[in-house]
């Protein structure tokens, strides 16, 4: 484990028992139906849940199984929480069939989360592809709500997807390009009729952009071709590695390092990432 | 490595015959799990009556991990209700002490190592911590190892008294008795113990002196660590595990490992989670619901294997993830045997430092 | 014995191009145990043997080479595997280079075991097979003695399909003995049946050694460990044991060819046997068919005849 991504447990009495949660409403955030948001809120009058940007839960549906999903929520949000889901295998499209009123199951806060510590008084570039804005919203709105906008520099986002259609979090999107602290860059792959923004994909997208890399943070989640391609754009714009955030996403089970299915080299993604910066990646294999 | 003790102190010796008597004592009180033949193999199982032990054995197929880690342990039960998808009651963990009796060494050591990963390490898991904190391990040191035992490897021993409360050492006709940790000393009050004389100090002096003379020779495995460190790329890997079956059998017949799964399973109207044994040699172990798998070939799957043990464990938790107790070089059934894979680690990280240095 | 013409080919096979890769055996590190050896260069073919102890069935291995030349040796039985393989389309014949051995039957080291009075294979240090015998310390046992409990009945000790053959051939007309063990177990009642059933079955601890040994369990994603739908859950108990087994006897039905090397594989000494020929039984008997002797025949699951026996269908 790394200091600078201390493991934050809250597995005090049992790290395996699911907190009930409660759906408070399902958004579906893409045209095609394939990815909706579930906000959640305890059942119980427990401890508030507190977490950091970039940490992780399992969602547990009993009779299914679990699932890892990044919190989409930012703490600000104190009155819900966010997971967005793509529907793919047995437990998401469990997921998918439940509707506001059903409870389910939660595990987390796990791994642990971008260090915002580290990223306070810089400049922030942030870059996501297709489906993995969700921790990428939470970052972003903890810093644009919670606050302490201050605390932070200048504010780039780059997002694309494949077609408008796909882009999660429209109304969110909008407020930014709304505002005047923060850049948001939207781009689609290929033209498509009524699309009015940018369009190409993200590693020219950030070429163009050409954010400055002085006192500036990187962090970037996308499927592992996009960050392949745009990772030379960053560190031809001068970006160190220790400067380039990512987040991976191995498959992980039990969520505190027991199980022995996520890890990287000697690192576990759930306990030592899943936020790691590109200098600690190249430290190990490449086997993710 | 932690995986070390203090010097035990010798608290006397005993009979068997007073041993089995104080076992019937301890078996009041205590779940006493110990080596006992049954149709024609030597288990790990609860112990009827004393005379059951089977005091001469060399070691068990099996490990006694399904002592502290169970193929199957019930996490949690769960009723299924429409809107309530998590309706779940934690298990408890088995109440009542369990001693470990007649546990060898290689097999103590396996224990403690797992321990550093379950309890020890980041976030106490509260099973597996019950059972540990609720069991005590008298071992017996092993005077005959196999020439598939390789623990002197890891500067370890067949007397080594690493992990156990007591290690019991035979001397002919008695035993002596080590006192390794305080709850070894609770425990050796409530045996008939002797002053040790010196025919019999020297007895097991000279038993433990054959019992290491009798390990085939092997190259030394702690610092292996190192040797690894360039060999991610080496062709090694796909080498040794094209006869691999992928089957888990060493997985599973290994006192260190450990890794496991988490899955539901329907009881009737309801269910219980449980977590069971897995093995990383399953192509399954790390596929993503995608379909993307990052070790898709049995080759990167052995890599894994080696690594885990002999290089992020150490890292980790500052203990090599196998003992030398030989099981899976027994029971493989395609004889891929670790340690002809380690001689090849060594020499892979040989023939790359001489090209280096060319 | 490997013939010195049969090593000698097999080093011009790999140093002409001929074969990429030969797969046999070479000695093992426990006594009494062979290990599957994968041999790419001619100087590597000193490492190969022939004798009792390789009881591995090696066609398992070939298919992730389907691609290349491959050579390969097989007893009777698994030269059986490799026209069964073929008749799946897994297999072409011309990329295969075939040694067949007539086959007189692998030894089972417990059988050793139990008779050098130790518990288990690696106490039999220094044992030795020595022609037709286990030597070891003063015991002398033929191997006819001490084989492995189907290669006793077997009938089918010589190779069907092989490029060179080596190993004594064999008069097969006898099959009074093949499915004795069966037929012992079909006269028993119901309830002994069940209890024989259920306590092999209870040794299973679900480690799938028994399916990675077998060539014809090669499924991408096993049915076991298929999590969409989930079929089992990887637990050492009922149901999931039974299920596991039963399923996978069935997926057998009509291929199987009778190999013994999930038997052998086993750690835990399940007797998979039993299970296993009685599909083969009940295959030979409702549907005239025997796996492997023909690499044209279709399998009988696989084809549909009028005449076919369907009593079972209600």
């Amino acid at each position: 484990m790394t200091d600078a991504h201390p493991h934050i447990c809250h597995c005090a009495e049992n790290a395996y028992l699911p907190r009930s949660m409660q759906i408070l409403r399902v958004i579906t955030e893409t045209d095609d139906h394939e990815i909706k948001s579930f906000d959640l809120v305890p059942v119980d009058d427990g401890e508030p849940f507190r977490f950091t940007p970039g940490q992780f839960c399992e969602l547990s549906i009993v009779g299914e199984g679990e699932a890892p999903f990044g919190i989409a929520s930012a703490p600000v949000e104190e009155s819900f929480v966010r997971f967005s889901i793509k529907r793919i295998g047995r437990v998401t499209t469990r997921l998918h069939s439940l509707t506001p009123g059903t409870v389910i199951g939660m595990r987390g806060p796990l791994g642990n989360g971008f260090p915002m510590d580290a990223f306070a008084g810089k400049n922030l570039v942030v870059i996501g592809g297709g489906f993995a804005f969700t921790t990428l919203r939470s970052l972003l709105v903890q810093i644009l709500q919670g606050g302490d906008r201050d605390q932070f520099g200048q504010l780039q986002v780059v997002y694309g997807v494949r077609e408008p259609g796909l882009f999660l979090y429209r109304e969110d999107l909008a407020a930014w390009q709304a505002r005047d602290d923060i850049q948001v860059v939207q781009t689609i792959d290929v033209p498509v009729d009524g699309w009015h923004g940018q369009v190409g994909f993200v590693p020219q997208a950030v070429q163009e952009l050409a954010p400055s890399a002085k006192n500036t943070v990187a962090v970037i989640c996308g499927p592992p071709v996009m960050i392949r391609f745009t990772l030379p754009v960053l560190l031809e714009l001068g970006f160190g590695r220790e400067a380039i955030y990512t987040s991976l996403e191995n498959r992980m089970q039990c969520g505190v390092g027991k199980c022995g299915r996520c890890n990287v080299g000697s690192k576990y993604v759930c306990v030592d990432g899943p936020v790691f910066s590109m200098a600690e990646l190249d430290e190990l294999p490449p086997e993710y | 490595m932690t995986l070390s003790c203090e010097a035990p102190v010798v608290a006397g010796m005993i009979s068997r015959q007073a041993l089995e008597e104080a076992l019937g004592g301890w078996m009041q009180s205590w779940r006493v799990i110990a080596p006992v033949r049954q149709d024609g193999e030597v288990r790990f199982q609860p112990l009827d009556e004393p005379a059951a032990v089977a005091w001469d054995y060399a070691n068990a197929k099996h490990s006694a991990k399904g002592v502290y880690l169970p193929q199957v342990e019930r996490l949690l039960t769960y009723a299924r209700t429409r809107d309530d998808l998590n309706q779940v009651k934690a298990t408890d963990p088995p109440a009542g002490p369990t001693m470990l009796f007649g546990l060898r060494p290689c097999d103590a050591r396996a224990r403690l190592m797992v321990d550093q990963v379950m309890v020890d390490g980041v976030c106490r898991d509260r099973y597996y911590a019950a059972r540990r904190d609720g069991t005590v391990v008298v071992g017996l040191a092993c005077e005959h190892p196999r020439s598939t035992c390789f623990c002197g490897a890891f500067d370890s021993g067949p007397y080594d008294a690493t992990g156990s409360d007591i290690l019991l050492r035979s001397a002919g006709d008695m035993y002596l008795v080590d006192v390794v940790t305080e709850r070894g000393a609770e425990l050796a009050k409530d045996l008939a113990l002797e002053p040790v004389d010196d025919e019999h100090s020297q007895r097991a002096e000279q038993a433990q002196a054959k019992a290491e003379g009798a390990l085939r020779p092997m190259e030394r495995l702690v610092g292996i660590e190192a040797a690894l460190e360039g060999l991610w790329d080496d062709p090694l890997w796909q080498e040794i595990s094209a006869k691999c079956l992928a089957c888990g059998t060493c997985t599973y017949l290994c006192p260190t490992c450990h890794c496991f799964a988490v899955e539901d399973r329907a009881l009737g109207d309801g269910g219980e989670r449980v977590r069971a044994w897995d093995s990383c040699m399953y192509a399954g172990f790390t596929a993503h619901a995608s379909g993307h798998n990052p070790r898709p070939d049995q080759a990167s799957r052995w890599r894994q294997r080696v690594m885990h043990k002999f290089s992020y464990l150490p890292e980790n938790v500052d203990a090599y993830g196998c003992v030398g107790c030989g099981r899976c070089v027994v029971s493989c059934p395609v004889n891929l045997d670790i340690r002809q894979v380690l001689a090849r680690v060594w020499a892979a990280a040989r023939t790359q430092a001489e090209e280096s240095a060319l | 014995m490997l013939p010195d013409e049969i090593r000698a080919t097999i080093g011009e096979w790999l140093a002409t191009g001929e074969v990429d890769l030969f797969i046999g055996w070479e000695p093992g590190t426990v006594p009494l145990t062979a290990t599957p050896a994968f041999v790419r260069r001619p100087d590597e073919v000193d490492r190969l043997i022939w004798d009792a102890t390789c009881e591995h069935n090696l066609a398992r291995f070939v298919r992730p080479y389907r691609d290349k030349t491959v050579g390969i040796m097989v007893k009777g039985c698994d030269a059986r595997a490799l026209i069964g393989l073929m008749q799946e389309g897994q297999l072409k014949r011309e990329r295969l280079r075939i040694v067949g051995i007539g086959c007189d039957g692998v030894i089972d080291p417990r059988r050793v075991c139990e008779r050098a009075g130790v518990e288990s294979v690696e106490e039999l240090d220094g044992a030795q097979l020595e022609g037709d015998v286990v030597v070891f310390g003063d015991l002398r046992i033929p191997v006819a003695e001490i084989l492995f409990a189907g290669c006793e009945t077997c009938n089918q000790r010589d190779p069907q399909v092989y490029d060179l053959r080596m190993g004594p051939e064999h008069d097969e007309t006898s099959l009074a003995d093949r499915y004795a063990h069966v037929e012992a177990m079909a006269a028993l009642s119901e309830d002994e049946r069940w209890e024989r059933f259920t306590s092999e079955i209870a040794k299973c601890n679900l480690c799938y050694a028994c399916r990675n040994a077998c060539p014809f369990c090669y499924c991408n994603v096993c049915f076991a460990e298929q999590t969409n739908p989930q079929w089992l859950t990887p637990t050492a108990h009922d149901p999931d044991v039974s299920f596991f087994q039963i399923i996978r006897t069935f997926h057998l039905a009509g291929r199987c060819v009778a190999c013994g090397a999930c038997t052998r594989a086993c750690p835990q000494g399940v007797d998979l046997r039993l299970m296993l020929d009685k599909l083969c039984a009940d295959v030979a008997e409702l549907y005239d068919y025997v796996a492997g002797e023909d690499p044209e025949a279709k399998p009988p699951l696989t084809t549909y005849r009028q005449d076919d026996y369907n009593d079972f269908v209600l």
